[in-house]
C-alpha cells in the first residue's frame, strides 16, 4: 500500500490541481486557493458519469489518489441486477476513465460474486469496453482469501480478505447506498463485505441469528470492525437511484436524489448518505462503531460538505 | 440493442451460467417446472441456466439480505433472467417458503401502499416496475427493468403463466383478520414472525424485547396499529413486562406513562405509542396524539371476541 494521504498534505495540494478539468468553468463553480478543505463533493446531476468525474475533480481530482503507475482495484456494488440495488456502471465508467487518465499501470475490478452478477447489472460491458480485467475470485476456494487479524476488533478478530486485492497498491470503494432490511442502511461501509470471503461474511451473521437478537448490532458492529484493516484511498458513492424498501435485493421502491458522492472518509459519507433515507447518522449502528473506531467523521456539523448541481 | 450485441450478450450469459455455483440442480425440479418456458408469449428469451440456492446460500444468490427471508421461513429460491431482442430484461424470482403463512407474510413485506391489486395466486400487487404474488407456501416475484408497456406485458404474462400452475387452497393467517379493515390503507397488512418484520416497520429496539414470533401491523393514513400473539397469557404477560422495563429506560422514548396493563409514550418523532397486554397478546396503537386513541385497541380486542 503507498503512502496514505493526510488532510495536510491534502489541503496543501488539492489547490494546485483542482481545475476545471472537462466541464465548463460557466456551469462549476471553482474550488478556491486550496484554503478550502472539502470533506464530502456532491454532485446532483441526471448525468451520473459527468457527476463522478466532477465530484472527483473538486476533490481535487484523481491524481490526489491514484498516482502515476498505481495498480488500482475498483470495488463496486452489483447487487441483485435489480433497480436501485446496484452501483451504475455510468459511475463505474467514469472511476475507469479517470484512473487511466491519471496513469495508472493496472486496473481491475475485483471481488468474489459471480459473473452473472456483474453482467446484470451491467458492469461487465463497461469492463470490457474500457479493456480493463475483472477478477472474480472463486467464492467457495477459501485458499483464495488471505486470513488478517482484527486487532481492534470487537465482533470478529479475524478477517479473510480476498488475495487477489493485495496485488494492488490503491483500492477505490464505489458503493450504492441504499436501504437493507436486516440493518436499515447499506453503504460504503457494508460495500467492503464485497472484500471478505463470503464465509467469513456469515459468521457476521452468527449460526444461529435467528434466534439471537442481538444479530443486528453484531452484524453492524462486525462490518465497523472490518474496516478497520482495509484502507479505501477513495470512494465514489452512488446516490442516483436507489431502493428505499425491500433493500439490498429488492424490487423495492425507489429514491432518486441523482447524488454521487466523493470523499476518502467513509463514515462521513454514510453519515451523509443516511440522512437521504431519514435516518440520523446515530441511528446506523455501523456508522457509530466505524466513528468509535476512529475510522471517520460522523457528525456532519464538522464534515466540510461541497455540493453542487449541473 | 443491436441483434449482435444482443446474441454476444446471451452467448456470455449462457456461458457464463454453465459455471454458475448457483445452477440447478434436481432438488430444485418443482421450482424448475413453474418457470416460463423461453417463448411465453415470443417476446423473452431465458438466459442461462436457472440460479438456484438452499438454506444460507440465498445470502450469496441475492447478494445480501437474506435475514429477513429466514425470519420468514426460507427454504429454497430459482432465479431464471429473460432477455427482449431490444435488450431489456426481466428477473423472475420464485421462493419456496416453510409454510403459506411464510409465503404470505414475505409477500404483505415485499409489497407496497401503492400497488394495483391484480388476479394471481392467491393474491398479488403490482407495483411500478414488478410484480409480487404468493400462492401456498410459494412467493413469485417478477422484476422488469423498467416500466415500459413491453416490459409491463412480460411481467404479466411470466406471472400468469406461474400462477396457472399453482393452487391457492389457503387463505391469509387469521390473526390479520383481526385487525380493523375500515379506513386499511391499500395493502395496508403487514403479517411478520420476528423482530427483523417490525424492525422494519417501526423501531422499537434493535433487539427482540417483544419476543415476537407471530404478529400482523395494519397501517392506515395517519396511525399504525400492531397486534402480537403468544402461545399462552403467561408468555404475553412475560414479554409485555420485558418490552415495558426497555421502553421505559430507552432513550429514544419519552413520557412514559404506566397504567393497568397498559402504557403510553412519545417516540423520537412526538408519535405517540400506547401498549397493551390483553390475554395472549400484545396490542399497539402509534400515530398523532389526535389520531389514536384507546378505542383503537378497543376495537381489535372486539375483533379478538373475546
Amino acid at each position: 500500500m503507498g503512502k496514505k494521504i493526510t488532510r495536510r498534505s491534502f489541503i496543501k495540494t488539492s489547490g494546485a490541481i483542482g481545475v476545471n478539468a472537462f466541464l465548463g468553468s460557466t456551469v462549476i463553480p471553482e474550488i478556491g486557493s486550496g484554503s478550502e478543505k472539502i470533506d464530502i463533493a456532491i454532485v446532483k446531476s441526471k448525468d451520473y458519469f459527468n457527476a463522478a468525474r466532477e465530484a472527483v475533480r473538486l476533490m481535487g481530482g484523481i491524481q490526489m489518489y491514484v498516482p502515476e503507475n498505481a495498480k488500482v482495484a475498483l470495488l463496486p456494488n452489483p447487487g441483485s441486477g435489480n433497480p436501485g440495488s446496484y452501483t451504475k456502471p455510468e459511475i463505474l465508467r467514469a472511476a475507469i476513465q479517470m484512473c487511466k487518465e491519471a496513469g495508472a499501470a493496472q486496473i481491475a475490478v475485483i471481488g468474489w460474486l459471480p459473473m452473472r452478477d456483474w453482467i446484470k447489472c451491467g458492469s461487465k460491458r463497461v469492463i470490457d469496453e474500457e479493456g480493463i480485467d475483472l477478477i472474480i475470485t472463486d467464492l467457495r476456494d477459501e485458499s483464495q482469501f488471505m486470513r488478517v487479524p482484527v486487532p481492534k476488533g470487537v465482533g470478529i478478530k479475524e478477517a479473510r480478505l480476498l488475495k487477489t486485492h493485495f496485488k494492488f497498491d490503491r483500492l477505490i470503494d464505489l458503493p450504492i447506498t441504499k436501504e437493507h432490511s436486516g440493518n436499515k442502511y447499506s453503504g460504503a461501509l457494508k460495500n467492503m463485505m464485497g472484500m471478505n470471503s463470503p464465509k467469513s461474511c456469515q459468521t457476521f451473521h452468527r449460526s444461529n441469528w435467528v434466534f439471537n437478537t442481538d444479530d443486528i448490532e453484531f452484524l453492524e458492529q462486525c462490518i465497523a470492525d472490518l474496516n478497520t484493516v482495509i484502507r479505501v484511498d477513495l470512494c465514489i458513492a452512488d446516490a442516483t437511484e436507489f431502493l428505499i424498501t425491500n433493500g439490498p435485493s429488492g424490487p423495492g421502491k425507489l429514491s432518486r436524489p441523482q447524488k454521487v458522492l466523493v470523499g476518502t472518509d467513509r463514515v462521513a459519507i454514510d453519515a451523509y448518505c443516511a440522512t437521504l433515507f431519514g435516518l440520523n447518522p446515530q441511528d446506523v449502528i455501523a456508522v457509530k462503531r466505524a466513528y468509535a473506531h476512529g475510522l471517520g467523521e460522523m457528525d456532519l456539523s464538522k464534515i466540510n460538505i461541497k455540493e453542487i448541481e449541473f | 440493442m443491436n441483434p449482435m450485441k444482443y446474441k454476444i450478450i446471451s452467448l456470455i450469459l449462457l456461458v457464463t451460467g454453465a459455471i454458475s455455483p448457483f445452477q440447478a440442480q434436481d432438488t430444485y425440479h418443482t421450482l424448475e417446472m413453474l418457470l416460463p418456458p423461453a417463448d411465453v408469449d415470443g417476446e423473452w428469451q431465458v438466459i442461462g441456466p436457472a440460479e438456484c440456492a438452499e438454506g444460507q446460500d440465498l445470502f450469496l444468490l441475492i447478494n445480501g439480505g437474506a435475514e429477513i427471508y429466514h425470519e420468514y421461513g426460507f427454504i429454497k429460491a430459482i432465479y431464471q433472467t429473460y432477455i427482449a431482442e431490444n435488450g431489456k430484461s426481466i428477473n423472475l424470482e420464485i421462493y419456496e417458503m416453510s409454510e403459506p403463512s411464510s409465503a404470505y407474510g414475505m409477500y404483505t413485506f415485499k409489497s407496497g401502499h401503492k400497488g394495483k391489486t391484480v388476479a394471481l395466486g392467491c393474491q398479488g400487487v403490482l407495483e411500478s416496475y414488478y410484480l409480487n404474488f404468493w400462492a401456498d407456501k410459494y412467493l413469485i416475484t417478477v422484476v422488469g427493468m423498467d416500466s415500459s408497456d413491453m416490459v409491463l406485458k412480460g411481467i404479466f404474462n411470466m406471472a400468469h403463466y406461474i400462477s396457472d400452475r399453482l393452487t391457492c387452497q389457503v387463505s391469509p393467517p387469521a390473526l390479520t383478520r383481526l385487525i380493523p379493515g375500515e379506513d386499511l390503507m391499500r395493502n395496508g397488512i403487514t403479517y411478520i414472525k420476528g423482530n427483523l418484520g417490525l424492525f422494519n416497520q417501526y423501531l422499537f429496539d434493535r433487539k427482540n424485547i417483544f419476543g415476537l414470533r407471530e404478529g400482523v401491523i395494519g397501517k392506515y393514513s395517519d396511525h399504525t396499529l400492531m397486534l402480537f400473539q403468544y402461545p399462552s397469557e403467561e408468555e404475553a404477560l412475560r414479554w409485555y413486562l420485558n418490552a415495558k422495563e426497555k421502553l421505559k429506560s430507552s432513550a429514544t422514548f419519552t413520557d412514559f406513562i404506566d397504567q393497568k396493563n397498559q402504557f403510553e409514550m412519545k417516540g423520537d418523532h412526538s408519535e405517540k405509542v400506547i401498549v397493551k397486554h390483553y390475554r395472549r397478546w400484545i396490542l399497539i396503537a402509534i400515530g398523532d396524539e389526535r389520531a389514536i386513541t384507546d378505542s383503537d385497541l378497543d376495537q381489535i380486542q372486539k375483533n379478538l371476541g373475546l
